[in-house]
């Protein structure tokens, strides 16, 4: 039965998983993705990113299947417009609400309860989203963008100058023959090779060119007043893009993308730049200033920034969140009824530019249900007040993104009003779980409790699949 | 010398984006309470440098368009995480 429960699980897990996935692009998972890769577990089971899927404590009695939704996951509006800033803003409210719904089973496999419920944060300090983090990097920006400047300002004008002087041996060229010509593009991009056909503007211009170019040669005018002024803008425009795309290029690939190199970027002239903005972020008064200027190359500059901004990400992810809720289960045989209200909160403990997520978490809940274990007796009778903390460790990551947590706290229930046959007024337990999982994969959780006083040993497993969408 | 207005579009949370240039000392800073923001520029290929950092949320992106006195409209998008300079070209008109 057991096997059963599990494969019913899993079936449930993923058709919902499939339904959602066909409803928005894999574009916009992605950059879910992105900002869902600070988030722990623990922070997941708290508030979902956008649904959740919970086989829970199938190796024990009362298993059940639970399915938790934010509330955002409802919101009716298209993925492209509800994502905007304007919208996306107005619908925090949604974001911060979850619902919930589970179903419970005997261990005969037969459904014993239904649950339903609701939680909502009323604080929520760790939105990744709105967060600013301008002043992270502006700084640094501002400096690199400078120091970019000043060496393409010293080399561009001579760039110009060639490029110019080849367009204008081209051009006379075909005057000279008096061969108009329709294809102008294609001997453009043959000499000049870093240079790329991205924008309409730069087939315009080459456009310009050719227009100016054949009237010239068919009223064989010998002024060319014009055609130079086009000259001059579209070698304006190589230049530029023959210099700055392979800069960009290479500075996008981490270092591994060189240019094709040609009469105008030789290697000596590419390493001559690259040096000269290497040489400046060592000196550069305000990168020396951000210790910025300890980066070995414009590389390892980029990667420190980069990691800077991470950090920032993941230390507002790892603010106050506080979250109220409510479930209620109705039962039948021996599963009881109960109203549960909880109070959670969770508070990162590292500091910026710590690659740690430690995290505080505590847990309230009162517990409104029957006091008979046979279910006979159904009146609601029983309180019970359960506060759990604990200290949550990433263990392990896997791209950035928690694999591998370790939970480990304390747990006091006090039940205040008509205790069960056996039971203690007062038990503490310490709690811990041990939660992992591979990337893209559900997390597993294993959750042991321990009753020093009586040696009683409690052991739970989930299964939990978060769907980031 | 052409007037070239840059607008951003903003999805997925909040972000930022800088713009300088290599012919004049101007730069702007568009956010989603800052959407747009126009310079003069003189006529012929500019260079003009953006950086900043797009939305990490669910769609988190920067479109940006660039309109004007210019050649021929210019869009760009930025996908979420920072935005690490990156220098282009945009030929004036006027």
């Amino acid at each position: 039965m057991k096997k059963e429960f599990i494969i019913a699980s899993l079936c449930l897990l993923f058709s919902c998983a499939g339904a959602y996935a066909q409803q928005d692009d894999i574009k916009l998972a992605k950059a879910e993705a992105e900002a869902n890769k600070s988030k722990t577990g623990q922070n997941q089971d708290v508030l979902t990113n956008y649904l959740q899927i919970i086989a829970k404590n199938f190796t024990s009695s009362d298993k059940g299947v639970q399915l938790k939704l934010n509330w955002f996951a409802l919101n009716g509006m298209d993925s492209v417009h509800k994502y905007q800033f304007e919208n996306y803003k107005n619908s925090r409210w949604q974001r911060n609400g979850q619902f919930s719904l589970s179903g419970g089973m005997d261990d005969n496999g037969k459904m014993n309860s239904v649950s339903g419920g609701a939680s909502y944060n009323i604080l929520n300090k760790r939105d990744t989203a709105f967060a600013n983090y301008h002043d992270f990097y502006q700084g640094a920006m501002r400096d690199i963008t400078a120091i970019t400047k000043t060496v393409r300002l010293s080399h561009l004008p001579a760039l110009k100058a060639q490029v110019r002087a080849k367009i204008q041996a081209i051009t006379a060229d075909l005057i000279s023959k008096g061969s108009q010509t329709s294809d102008l593009t294609t001997i453009i991009l043959q000499e000049f090779k870093n240079y790329t056909i991205v924008d309409k503007q730069d087939s315009q211009v080459i456009l310009l060119v050719q227009t100016d170019l054949n009237n010239d040669i068919q009223s064989k005018s010998v002024s060319h007043a014009q055609l130079s002024q086009r000259i001059d803008v579209l070698a304006g425009l190589i230049a530029q893009k023959t210099y700055n795309d392979p800069i960009n290029a290479y500075v996008s690939s981490d270092g591994k993308k060189e240019p094709v190199y040609d009469n105008y970027i030789t290697k000596e002239l590419f390493d001559t730049v690259i040096s000269e903005i290497n040489s400046a972020i060592k000196t550069d008064a305000g990168l020396t200033a951000l210790k910025l200027n300890r980066a070995t190359d414009i590389n390892d500059f980029y990667t420190k920034l980069t990691q800077r901004y991470r950090n920032a990400i993941e230390y507002v992810a790892r603010q106050p969140l506080a979250t109220i809720g409510y479930e209620g289960t109705h039962g039948w045989g021996s599963a009881l009824s109960s109203h549960v209200f909880t109070f959670q909160y969770l508070q990162g403990l590292s500091k910026l530019g710590s690659g740690k997520s430690t995290e505080l978490t505590i847990t309230v809940s009162d517990t409104l249900s029957g006091s008979d274990p046979t279910g006979m007796i159904r009146t609601l009778n029983r309180n019970l007040i359960t506060t759990q903390g604990g200290i949550n460790f990433v263990l392990a990551k896997s791209k950035k993104v928690s694999v591998m947590e370790l939970n480990i706290g304390v747990e006091d229930d006090i039940v205040t009003q008509s205790k069960a046959t056996g039971e203690k007024w007062n038990t503490f337990m310490f709690n811990s779980y041990f939660r992992v999982r591979l990337p893209e994969t559900p997390w597993l959780k294993f959750n042991l409790k321990y009753d020093p006083k009586d040696h009683n040993v409690l052991g739970f497993l989930n299964f939990t699949y978060n769907l980031d969408k | 010398m052409g007037q070239v207005t840059f607008t951003a579009a903003f999805s997925g949370g909040f972000g930022n984006l800088d713009i300088s240039f290599d012919d004049i000392p101007d730069e702007l800073h568009l956010d989603p309470g800052n959407t747009s923001g126009t310079v003069t520029l003189p006529p012929g290929a500019d260079v003009y440098s953006v950086s900043g950092d797009s939305p990490t949320g669910p769609g988190g992106n920067i479109d940006l368009e660039i309109t004007g006195d210019i050649l021929a409209p210019i869009q760009m998008s930025f996908p979420p995480g920072l935005i690490i300079p990156q220098d282009h070209s945009v030929v004036v008109t006027i």
